[in-house]
């Protein structure tokens, strides 16, 4: 059952996750090196297609959890000073 | 000449840039193939509803496509960064749309609505003498002629009452029989008195907005469930025009649904006058009985 985390415990939580690997940045950094003329590359649609259904999924995602983010209960912090307080 | 080469090699340069960065190079990836979602905020949770009226019709298309038609979104994103008019995307919206809708809309301008519902509702009392000479009035106007009902709706609520009491009894008759032309005179029935239980059968649009009813969003749930409605409603069409046709073509099924209307609606009447109907009642308050107490008084041919 879980029953406290410390800031470094969350720390070492999220150093744990690996990076979302999205097909659009992928697209963008291959064809970097190749690419002439116009600042985005030119690449069959079907790949057009599923990097940008997967870019909508993913940006509605971290939207969807920063909504979530919102309504967290707040956590009394006795140990943590601050010193503009008696400003 | 070295500052010429610099000016050159920026884009690349600055590409690579944005490349090493994770945030830059998202933020890269999202104006490549997602703008809308920089331009129209979607990002932000606090972004709840698009306005659909507030947004001009192009807006209102790629933001559609973006909620339910992911691949007509992006060729229209790749369309606008290769330079294309704004005609050339908004048709490109709409056959894009046009290959996953049952009813694709006609203009971009339909969009603000929600998804189309292709009423075809019949309604006798919204009827004009010239729609009389038109299909598919033409063929569907005698059949309400059997059930003492014409165009324009006027006759009294007691004979539409009666008639509609009728076609429920000859269509609950028709349940037990198996032959497909049964079925599709059953579909007949269902349209032309409205009780389908489908929305699009049963309502003319002018019906359906006068009753208050919310328009369907443009959500992939929504889209599913009024395409199942559109091609229900087709299927229904189609099913009760094949009826028409059989009661044109085979003189015996014909000469049935004209003695069970009369019959039925016959025992109706002798229902009403047993059980002592006071007239001075208004009509909509005098109790009908269920429908299964008149089916047996419909008899229908052995059909293939």
């Amino acid at each position: 059952m879980f029953t406290s985390l410390d800031s470094q415990g969350l720390v070492n939580c999220l150093s744990h996750i690996p990076p979302v690997e999205l097909q659009a940045v992928r697209l963008l950094h291959d064809a970097r090196l190749t690419v002439s003329g116009g600042w985005f590359p030119t690449v069959p649609p079907d790949c057009i297609a599923q990097a940008t259904q997967e870019l909508i999924t993913y940006t509605q995602a971290c939207a969807a959890l920063l909504d979530k983010l919102k309504y967290l209960a707040p956590i009394i912090i006795p140990t943590l000073e601050i010193p503009e307080w008696p400003l | 000449m070295a500052a010429l080469a610099d000016l050159q090699n920026s884009p690349l340069l600055l590409s690579a840039l944005m490349d090493s960065d994770p945030r830059l190079a998202l933020a890269n990836a999202i104006a490549w193939l997602d703008p809308a979602t920089l331009t129209k905020g979607a990002a932000d949770p606090r972004y709840i509803e698009f306005d659909y009226d507030a947004e001009d019709h192009l807006a209102v298309g790629l933001h559609v496509c973006r909620e339910c038609f992911p691949t007509v979104y992006a060729g229209a994103i790749q369309l606008q960064w290769q330079g294309a008019g704004e005609r050339a995307i908004e048709r490109f919206i709409l056959e894009g749309m046009g290959a996953y809708l049952v009813v694709p809309p006609q203009d971009l301008e339909e969009l603000r609505y929600g998804p189309s519902v292709d009423f075809c509702g019949l309604y006798l009392h919204t009827l004009e003498p010239e729609d009389a000479d038109n299909p598919p009035l033409d063929q569907l106007l005698p059949v309400f002629g059997l059930f003492g009902l014409s165009a324009g709706g006027d006759e009294p609520d007691e004979v539409q009452s009666t008639a509609f009491m009728t076609a429920k009894v000859l269509v609950q008759s028709l349940t037990t029989r198996r032959e497909p032309v049964y079925g599709d005179l059953a579909n007949l029935l269902t349209w032309l008195f409205s009780f389908s239980g489908n929305t699009a059968i049963d309502y003319t649009e002018e019906a359906f907005w006068e009753n208050g009813y919310d328009s369907a969003e443009w959500t992939l749930h929504d889209v599913a469930l009024i395409d199942d409605i559109n091609r229900e409603a087709h299927e229904h069409v189609t099913s009760a025009f094949r009826a028409m046709n059989a009661l044109e073509s085979d003189p015996d099924l014909h000469r049935a649904f004209r003695r069970n209307i009369k019959t039925v609606t016959n025992a109706i009447h002798k229902y009403q006058q047993q059980k002592g109907t006071d007239n001075a009642r208004p009509h909509s308050q005098r109790g009908y009985p269920d429908a299964a107490t008149f089916t047996r008084y419909a008899r229908w041919p052995e059909r293939p």
